[in-house]
């Protein structure tokens, strides 16, 4: 889905929703995400409908996951090495 | 400047293109019955209730300076309580206002198509410790009393912390919420939809809206009409309605009229949107129809300064999880000030001015929770309708020493 810069080599191993799973580093939690084809970040509390990250520059919130334990905006948010991210949605909504 | 007259004289016999047609200078001047100046909640409800009641042309101008937008800053609570401790008409008056919210609600969104979202499901405000909780009922007693004397219910009851917890069950109150004072009878609006509402019904009914206009001077004329000057060129109306918030000041200083208003600032927090929880407002707390909790409760005498600074909201804050202590979990998303319409008696002012009755001055504080009367009793009273009794006592000249 998203073509990524040869550039970047950094891989790190996080825990996503209780599964351990390689994501690219020297990144947002957000990029780190939809680079490996996880587009949903949340399910909006009030309109019950999966979202995406919209602004990926702090604004938006639609980002909102719970990370190491804190609600934090993934797009600005470092991924790290082994953290540990809820993104709190139903069973097959968060991409492939 | 031929080519100019031509065209001059091919505009003036397509009146379509007439009524877009505003230049300075000639005379070419549009005929106008009521100018309102000032598009805030306030201007707009107003201006929105005399194009209801066929009023006729009626135009309205708005500056939308950036540091002046109240009407986008507020907290947007439809609330009367307990207001007009000191003042009997003005506790009476709002809660007049109030009482009209839902029909005034229901209109404006059949006529509109926009949701305001108003919730009418009560509204409280909580008592931290006991001295508090007992002070409140005092306020209670001489409200119900104050209201009674001028044949008005006072639907208010204080709620002890059992009574209050078991209201809002999707919250848990902190350990030293006492209770809480509270109406059935009051709610809150989304303020933005209110205004883009009011703003729209005006304009479908007729009425003619210039956004980012200045008006640089007022002028009476002899004939009885009074000249406008504006960044658009000039206008001319039968009457004036001057609700320009903190405007009004320089526009009523050259008529002679000091206007006795003052800023007062309020800073708000606005926090990521959450499951919907609290099902009514509290004074210093609401949830709004998304899910965003907005706190605010702060007072300032800061002039025109509108900067958000940490010891609001830092103390706002606090007060916020005093009351609910989840609330601390929450991410802070933004925060705001506004500054407010004072008088010094808290009331507003309604004034004609003696020297020129065609001209009206509408000024102070709570708009939101007054828009029902501004569109029906403000009205009314600018179009030699129907006087309400109770809007003498809001002359400006009361504070006249």
């Amino acid at each position: 889905m998203f073509n990524q810069e040869s550039t970047v080599t950094a891989k790190f191993e996080i825990v996503l929703d209780g599964e351990t799973i390689a994501v690219p580093g020297d990144m947002s939690v957000a990029a780190a995400l939809l680079a490996i084809g996880k587009i949903t970040t949340r399910t909006s509390p009030t309109a019950k409908e999966p979202r995406s990250p919209h602004c990926l520059m702090g604004i938006c919130f639609e980002c909102l996951m719970e990370i190491d334990g804190v609600q934090r905006q993934a797009c600005m948010t470092e991924v790290h090495e082994g953290m540990v991210i809820n993104r709190g949605i139903k069973e097959g909504e968060g991409g492939k | 400047m031929a080519s100019e007259n031509v065209n001059h004289n091919l505009l003036t016999e397509h009146l379509s293109y007439r009524d877009l047609f505003e230049t300075d200078g000639d005379n070419q001047v549009e005929k106008i019955d009521i100018i309102v100046i000032g598009g805030g909640i306030a201007g707009a409800a107003t201006a929105l209730g005399m194009v209801r009641r066929g009023g006729g042309k009626v135009v309205m101008f708005d500056e939308q300076l950036p540091s002046q937008r109240l009407s986008r800053g507020n907290f947007g609570l439809t609330w009367f309580m307990p207001k007009g401790a000191n003042n009997p008409t003005y506790a009476l008056w709002s809660r007049m206002a109030t009482m009209h919210w839902p029909e005034f609600a229901a209109k404006l969104e059949e006529e509109s198509g926009y949701d305001v979202e108003l919730e009418w499901n009560g509204g409280a405000m909580h008592a931290i410790g006991e001295e508090q909780f007992n002070a409140y009922g005092e306020s209670v007693k001489k409200m119900t009393d104050v209201c009674r004397e001028v044949g008005l219910d006072y639907p208010v009851r204080m709620l002890d912390r059992d009574e209050f917890a078991a209201m809002v069950p999707g919250m848990r109150l902190g350990d030293e919420v006492s209770g809480a004072m509270y109406s059935a009878e009051q709610g809150h609006v989304n303020p933005l939809c209110l205004l883009g509402a009011m703003r729209y019904a005006f304009q479908k009914r007729g009425g003619v809206y210039h956004g980012g206009t200045s008006v640089s001077a007022i002028t009476p004329k002899g004939n009885g009409t009074i000249e406008l000057t504006t960044s658009k060129g000039k206008f001319v109306a039968e009457k004036l309605v001057v609700a320009a918030g903190h405007g009004s000041t320089r526009l009523l200083a050259e008529l002679g009229e000091q206007l006795h208003i003052y800023p007062q600032r309020g800073q708000l927090i606005v926090t990521e949107r959450v499951k919907k929880v609290l099902n009514f407002p509290i004074l210093a707390v609401r949830q709004t129809m998304d899910g965003t909790f907005m706190i605010g409760l702060s007072t300032e005498d800061t002039a025109h300064d509108v900067q958000v600074t940490v010891e609001a909201m830092n103390s706002q804050a606090k007060g916020a999880i005093r009351l609910f202590p989840e609330l601390a979990d929450l991410n802070w998303v933004r925060g705001w000030g506004a500054i407010r319409v004072m008088t010094p008696d808290g009331s507003p002012i309604y004034e004609q001015l003696s020297e020129h009755p065609n001209i009206y001055v509408l000024a102070g504080h709570s708009a939101v929770s007054l828009a029902p009367v501004m569109e029906k009793q403000i009205s009314d009273w600018i179009l030699d309708r129907d006087i309400a009794p109770q809007i003498s006592q809001f002359s400006n000249g009361r504070f006249n020493v």
